[in-house]
């Protein structure tokens, strides 16, 4: 059941012994890299809620379509230290990592996530350029916002439940 | 039996959680009175209640702290597509996730009170909190509600920006304090 866990262990190894493994070893890199990822989790979240609520339909007078475009920036520098952050704490503690539902599930989220925000950014976007400040945007522009909101919800609850499933 | 037995009851056994025996005539102290009471007993003794209520924590907290930063950036000069119209309202939704905190945050702390009580970083987190709420209300009142009701220059105010600075600060600091309790937990007293 564990086989793709399992397979990676030679590579879990490798993580563990390159000086970014060692570094997290430290007594203050961990806490400071939790720090760090809870602050970019936050920043993202900020920043999809706002922009998927307005696509949703929510906010429709009081924010522009086109802020949502601005705001895209800020959500990517959250992903952007959760991500740097996260590197981290998975070559500290790759192998049980790998082991851990919880992780996986938390995973598989953000790739869906991850292809959620590229539909909206190749498709979406072009959609919605064209309307005006106040449009209401179509199903599928909606449907691609209410998947962002749930699958990064979706990410926070698979994170925090990683402990309950093994160490990390 | 009065409603707060009733209460307490129906909640240890919709956990499926044996309430501690006491014997009959022993003073609590009020920490552990919290520890044993139902909701201090199903926090910590439901399966993985714990921790489902530091998931809830943690979603709560994006809620909140993004709003205060989504918040703070506008002022700053970011994402001008937000109206004035928009910020009172965002604001609100900021204090959902305050709320959602406040129950869950008060539960874990019941289940754990003694040690929480004790840890020093708990004591700067809860002060820390403090400090963003009263200052997220100034910020409601002086600069946000003024700016919606039409009072536009507000939001380009050096008082905006400033309060938006400290706004980003105070609440990255509670995020620090809130991720160090795990990690500092010398006791205050």
């Amino acid at each position: 059941m564990n086989s793709l866990a399992d397979q990676l262990e030679p590579m879990a190894t490798w993580m563990a012994d390159t000086w970014l493994g060692h570094f997290m070893l430290g007594s203050w890199a961990w806490p400071w890299f939790e720090v760090f990822h809870f602050i970019g989790m936050s920043l993202l979240c900020g920043s999809i809620l706002a922009m998927d609520l307005r696509l949703l339909g929510f906010f429709r007078k009081e924010i522009s379509l086109h802020a949502v475009h601005a705001l895209t920036l800020w959500g990517l520098l959250g992903f952007m230290i959760n991500l740097i952050t996260g590197v981290g704490f998975i070559f500290k503690g790759a192998s049980s990592y790998f082991h851990n539902v919880s992780f996986r599930f938390k995973v598989i989220c953000i790739i869906l996530a991850g292809v959620n925000f590229l539909i909206f950014w190749f498709f979406v976007r072009k959609q919605i350029e064209p309307l005006k400040d106040d449009a209401d945007v179509g199903l599928f522009a909606k449907l691609v916002g209410f998947s962002s909101l749930l699958l990064w919800f979706l990410v926070i609850w698979g994170g925090r439940m990683i402990p309950v499933f093994g160490d990390g | 039996m009065s409603i707060f037995d009733w209460l307490s009851q129906s909640l240890f056994s919709a956990c499926g959680v044996e309430p501690t025996p006491v014997e009959p005539g022993t003073v609590l102290s009020t920490f552990d009175w919290m520890e044993q009471s139902a909701v201090g007993s199903c926090v910590m003794q439901t399966p993985m209640g714990f921790y489902i209520l530091l998931a809830i924590h943690s979603v709560g907290l994006a809620i909140i702290v993004g709003v205060m930063l989504v918040i703070s950036l506008r002022l700053l000069g970011v994402a001008r597509g937000i109206s004035a119209q928009a910020l009172p309202k965002i604001i609100t939704l900021g204090w959902w996730g305050f709320w959602v905190n406040a129950v869950s945050g008060i539960s874990l702390f019941i289940g754990e009170a003694n040690k929480m009580f004790g840890n020093t970083t708990f004591r700067w987190k809860l002060f820390l909190i403090f400090v963003g709420m009263v200052s997220a209300l100034i910020l409601n009142k002086t600069i946000l509600k003024p700016a919606a009701a039409g009072d536009l220059s507000k939001l380009d105010s050096s008082s905006a920006k400033n309060q938006a600075y400290f706004s980003i600060f105070i609440w990255l600091a509670v995020i620090t304090t809130g991720r160090m309790i795990a990690y500092i937990t010398d006791s205050g007293l």
